[in-house]
């Protein structure tokens, strides 16, 4: 009778056990990472890391091999590091130091001899961030790495923005351990939305920063940067409002009337794999004598080389800015096998030249593709300021006879509200055949896309 | 109650005398007070990885002294005769269980709260005070999760030799880590009825030690968590309703033992 009654005990508190994993289980998630994939990530790791992780050691383990992942990349041994960098977002996804940096290192510093970046990667980069901020909600950091992948290396501000504005939207950061956002990161969203061409947008932000500014130095009159922040503020509002008035509000503005560029680019194969682009870009009229003494360089083409038919809104190529589908569902380090190189020449006198060597990275430049688009563009959204004085922010003051173009830049924002603006760019596409690149001759022809 | 007291005291008392327990103490102080040394590992985040080396330390030391201690407290009794003495007297069988059981946690405690001052010192050295304090929510649960892991070592002493016990233990204790495994293979997708039922049992039926693991809140702080006071009751709770029904087991099992 006594067992049969322990025996029911026994059936009684393990059903209670049991409801109470139950429970448990969703809750348990908010402390670990995700299991997708998990066991394809645990076939990855190094066998004297496994025992460790497994006895509570998962922080220190991602440590060790982030330290290991950092002298590969000293040692240039890139592809070790991208398997250690999935292993560490899965041991630790609050360490944050790894997505940011293991995205900069995918996004960056997979690079061909000449220093150019591997643009195939970009995805996985982005898609990492992603993760990141999937990970880390509540905290700035991973927003503000999103915005600068957008901003700095892929030169999107439009799609910047939503970023900048989500670790905006963090308070000050009071000390070194809070999820405040630095009070200078703030910045970074008016620079975003200046980039993006979105100039009242960018006043009314560096506005709020600067009341943000002294409210947090009303609060910390003792910090030397808390006053620097206020003064470099207020001289990035005035010299913004400035510059509206000058380029748009005058009469006549200084951005009118447009100056003609005479755009045109050349695209020679020179010798196998190396292609020589040469053009102009004629901004010359605008500087007077002495400032073209002075060697001044109104800005950089954007030269991309891609198989024909490849599309990627990621690139400078502006076929499709919008609504293009070209994002990693899942991360992965697979890259598409496909030949892309994107270049930048600066303008030089009102010309632009440079010899690019595809040859010496096969593993980056297959060449398998029977054709390939080249690109070359000039963007005003990222031309520097003395040149944006005359052409305008959107290019308002540039014009071409043959390859202007008017794309409706989009940008929007954290809370889903568009702001479409026209950009006026030069553009020109050029069409090379496999035969030629290999064969070290020919000259590229003009390409109009579907 | 008496009986489970002094059994437990007596219990305390001898496992802290024995050697191999001060020396896996022993060693956990050491690597605790040299973790700082161990920032080399991780530049940038000395903090995490202190702090995540530390409470490695202490609950990897605790799981060792748990099963070392564990699976000897009731065949060391039975090999010196000493339990034929205890039961001689008025002592239940479940008292002589419950007793070793208490006696067992009460040294982890012990052992725990030695190594978690020591390292709260040491991380106070470093960080904010709120930070440091965070420390002892780690302390608490790594406790309930040694408990049922003695629970487990006196329950497979009670019909396993030690020997048999340690790697019984330790296993269970590897694969009850892995909570989101067991988890994964009960729920995935793409998984047949077959693998989804043994996920369940595993699951279910193994004791969650996972689930006790909120090492990385603590070593991240920032990190915000839903309801984290409901989510240590529930782990609280589900402990003593584990450990009770290994020690049911054990004592039905104990019973029948011809001591």
């Amino acid at each position: 009778m006594r067992r049969t009654q322990l025996i029911l005990a026994i059936l009684v508190l393990w059903v209670l056990s049991a409801a109470l994993q139950t429970a448990i289980d969703p809750r348990r998630k908010q402390f670990e990472p995700k299991v997708q994939g998990l066991f394809g990530k645990m076939t990855g790791l190094p066998t004297e890391y496994i025992f460790g992780t497994m006895l509570g050691f998962r922080e220190v383990v991602a440590g060790a091999l982030w330290v290991r992942a950092d002298s590969f990349f000293h040692e240039g041994n890139y592809d070790a590091i991208l398997p250690i960098i999935r292993l560490v977002t899965w041991l630790d996804p609050h360490n944050l130091d790894v997505y940011s940096t293991g995205a900069w290192h995918i996004g960056y510093n997979f690079t061909d001899t000449e220093q150019r970046s591997d643009r195939r990667y970009l995805s996985a980069a982005l898609k990492l961030l992603e993760e990141g901020v999937e990970n880390n909600p509540d905290v700035y950091d991973m927003y503000f790495e999103m915005g600068w992948m957008w901003y700095d290396k892929i030169k999107q501000a439009h799609n910047s923005v939503q970023w900048f504005q989500k670790a905006y939207e963090f308070p000050d950061r009071p000390d070194e351990y809070s999820p405040g956002i630095p009070p200078a990161r703030r910045h970074m969203l008016a620079h975003a939305w200046e980039k993006a061409g979105l100039i009242d947008q960018c006043l009314l932000t560096w506005q709020d920063i600067l009341r943000k500014h002294e409210q947090y130095y009303e609060r910390h009159k003792k910090e030397y940067m808390a006053k620097v922040q206020i003064d470099v503020a207020k001289h990035n509002y005035a010299l913004t409002e400035l510059r509206q008035y000058r380029r748009y509000l005058k009469q006549p503005p200084d951005t009118q009337p447009p100056v003609d560029v005479k755009f045109d680019v050349k695209v020679r194969v020179v010798e196998p794999k190396i292609i020589e682009v040469s053009g102009t870009v004629d901004l010359g009229q605008y500087y007077d004598t002495q400032m073209q003494k002075m060697d001044f360089r109104p800005g950089r083409v954007d030269v991309v080389l891609r198989d024909e038919g490849y599309k990627s809104s990621i690139l400078p190529t502006d076929e499709k800015e919008a609504g293009e589908v070209w994002r990693q569902k899942v991360f992965t380090f697979d890259v598409p096998d496909v030949t892309i190189m994107q270049e930048q020449i600066a303008i030089i006198k009102g010309k632009f030249k440079r010899k690019i060597d595809m040859s010496k990275d096969p593993m980056m430049y297959s060449f398998k593709a029977p054709r390939y688009v080249v690109t070359v563009r000039f963007n005003p959204l990222y031309a520097p300021p003395q040149t944006q004085d005359r052409i305008g922010w959107r290019g308002e003051g540039l014009t071409d006879k043959r390859y202007l173009r008017v794309d409706q830049v989009t940008t929007v924002d954290k809370d889903g509200k568009t702001y479409t603006v026209p950009v006026r760019r030069v553009r020109k596409h050029l069409l090379l055949t496999r035969e030629q690149l290999l064969s070290g001759k020919g000259e590229a022809v003009e390409y109009r896309l579907e | 109650m008496t009986a489970v007291m002094a059994i437990a005291y007596n219990t305390v008392r001898e496992a802290l005398s024995r050697r191999v327990v001060l020396l896996f103490l022993f060693g956990a102080l050491v690597l605790i007070i040299l973790s700082p040394l161990f920032s080399f590992l991780s530049p940038r985040e000395e903090l995490t990885l202190l702090k995540s080396l530390g409470l490695g330390v202490i609950q990897l030391a605790s799981m060792f002294i748990c099963i070392v201690m564990g699976i000897s407290l009731i065949p060391t009794e039975i090999e010196r005769r000493t339990v034929y003495t205890v039961l001689s007297k008025p002592v239940q069988r479940y008292e002589f269980v419950l007793g070793k059981f208490l006696g067992g946690i009460l040294t982890m405690l012990f052992n725990i709260l030695f190594m978690g001052i020591v390292f709260f010192a040491v991380v106070a050295w470093r960080a904010t005070p709120k930070q440091a304090l965070d420390l002892w929510k780690g302390f608490m649960m790594i406790f309930f999760q040694m408990s049922i892991l003695v629970s487990l070592a006196i329950f497979f002493s009670v019909f396993l030799t030690p020997f048999v016990n340690f790697f019984m233990s330790l296993g269970i204790y590897i694969v009850g880590t892995l909570s989101s495994v067991t988890e994964s293979l009960m729920k995935g997708e793409n998984r047949t009825v077959i693998q989804k039922g043994i996920g369940a049992v595993l699951h279910y039926l193994l004791p969650q030690f996972g689930n006790f693991n909120i090492q990385n809140k603590i070593i991240h702080p920032e990190t915000r968590i839903i309801n984290e006071g409901v989510y240590y009751i529930q782990n609280i709770g589900y402990a003593i309703l584990y450990i009770a029904v290994l020690l049911i087991i054990a004592v039905i099992i104990f019973d029948r033992r011809e001591v």
